[in-house]
């Protein structure tokens, strides 16, 4: 069976039209001036917007950031800035600034780092004295291996207190059943 | 007085000249410092030095632009200067913070009124700011002055030395990555 030329043509499906391409409008909304109100929304975005509840949301959004920042921008000079200008220039040159804005700091914590530096120092010796009196034990000192030589020797009655005499005399009297 | 007799006298170092300068553009170069600091201090110190390198540069200043363009440039060169050294304040104040030193204040800072004071700063406004702050530098420059500052595309063109379709380019940028940024949080 031959079929029909309609049946051979591709079947067309008609694609519902999508009403509105959000993403094109989520542009528009983004290319509002700061100081736009919604009485001045383009008429084809707010259009838009009566359908679209999503993109609704997001240009309520935009509106109120972009309504705050706009009104906190000054719109009135400040009487005082020149005068401001002035007494700056004369307590400072720019370069100056730049050159002395860390020493002006550094004196102005003087006090603070001072204190600190003191304590680091106080620190310091602190903890020397204590290294010290560690090191300075008796224990391992030859003068007190002398004294404890000495002592020994008093106590076995020897004359002759070097250290070869008392090792001679304790390997003579280690094991006295030994010839 | 005309733009060039201003900027003449200024290259002269005429005090009256400058006064003038001031008064009339301390708005632009305070708006365009406060738009990239989102604090009202540091643009005001920082528009009082961009005066002051004003007057101490003036000579240099070519005369092939206006001055409004000039100071654009200034102004914005110097906000993303002081952003940048942020890092460097952000640690001395934290050793100021340790050791409980405060900063002397600036007798003259400006004080808002009332009427004037900002309004307590919404989420929205929040995120809107951080995510314009992290734009890459020339989309978020572009993007805040032709949508903050409304300066045309031809201004802006002048004042980044870039060509108008780079600049279309950047805004355009700018907007898709804010779309990505700020979509799925404000819905």
């Amino acid at each position: 069976m031959i079929p029909s030329p309609q049946e051979n043509e591709p079947k067309r499906v008609k694609l519902k039209k999508h009403p509105m391409n959000c993403e094109h409008y989520e542009l528009m909304i983004f290319d509002l001036p700061f100081s736009a109100r919604a009485a001045d929304i383009d008429s084809v975005l707010r259009e838009h917007m009566s359908q679209c509840s999503s993109c609704k949301a997001l240009l309520d959004s935009h509106l109120v950031g972009m309504q705050q920042i706009n009104e906190s921008r000054r719109i009135q000079p400040n009487p005082f800035f020149y005068q401001g200008i002035l007494s700056r220039m004369e307590s400072k040159t720019v370069s100056a600034k730049a050159n002395t804005v860390y020493g002006s700091r550094i004196l102005r914590l003087s006090p603070a780092l001072m204190s600190a530096a003191a304590a680091i120092v106080f620190g310091v010796w602190i903890g020397g004295r204590l290294t010290m009196n560690l090191q300075t034990s008796p224990v391992n000192t030859s003068e007190s291996r002398e004294m404890m030589l000495s002592a020994v020797a008093e106590d076995l009655q020897l004359i002759d207190i070097s250290e070869s005499t008392l090792e001679t005399y304790l390997m003579d009297n280690q094991n006295p059943e030994q010839p | 007085m005309t733009e060039a007799e201003l900027v003449q006298r200024l290259k002269e170092k005429d005090p009256a000249a400058w006064h003038q300068l001031v008064e009339q553009h301390q708005l632009l170069v305070y708006n365009v410092c406060k738009g990239f600091l989102h604090n009202a201090h540091d643009a005001e110190d920082l528009s009082q030095d961009i005066f002051i390198e004003v007057f101490n540069n003036a000579h240099k200043f070519r005369g092939d632009a206006k001055i409004s363009t000039w100071l654009y440039r200034i102004a914005v060169n110097r906000s993303l200067n002081f952003m940048r050294n942020s890092r460097k304040r952000r640690f001395w104040k934290e050793i100021d913070a340790l050791f409980g030193v405060s900063a002397p204040q600036d007798a003259t800072a400006f004080v808002p009124s009332v009427e004037t004071a900002p309004m307590e700063t919404s989420e929205q406004r929040s995120m809107l700011d951080k995510a314009i702050s992290q734009l890459p530098e020339n989309q978020r420059i572009a993007f805040t002055l032709n949508k903050i500052e409304e300066l045309s595309y031809a201004e802006v063109a002048e004042i980044m030395a870039l060509s108008l379709s780079a600049i279309e380019s950047l805004i355009h940028r700018a907007r898709q990555n804010l779309r990505k940024k700020l979509k799925n949080y404000y819905k």
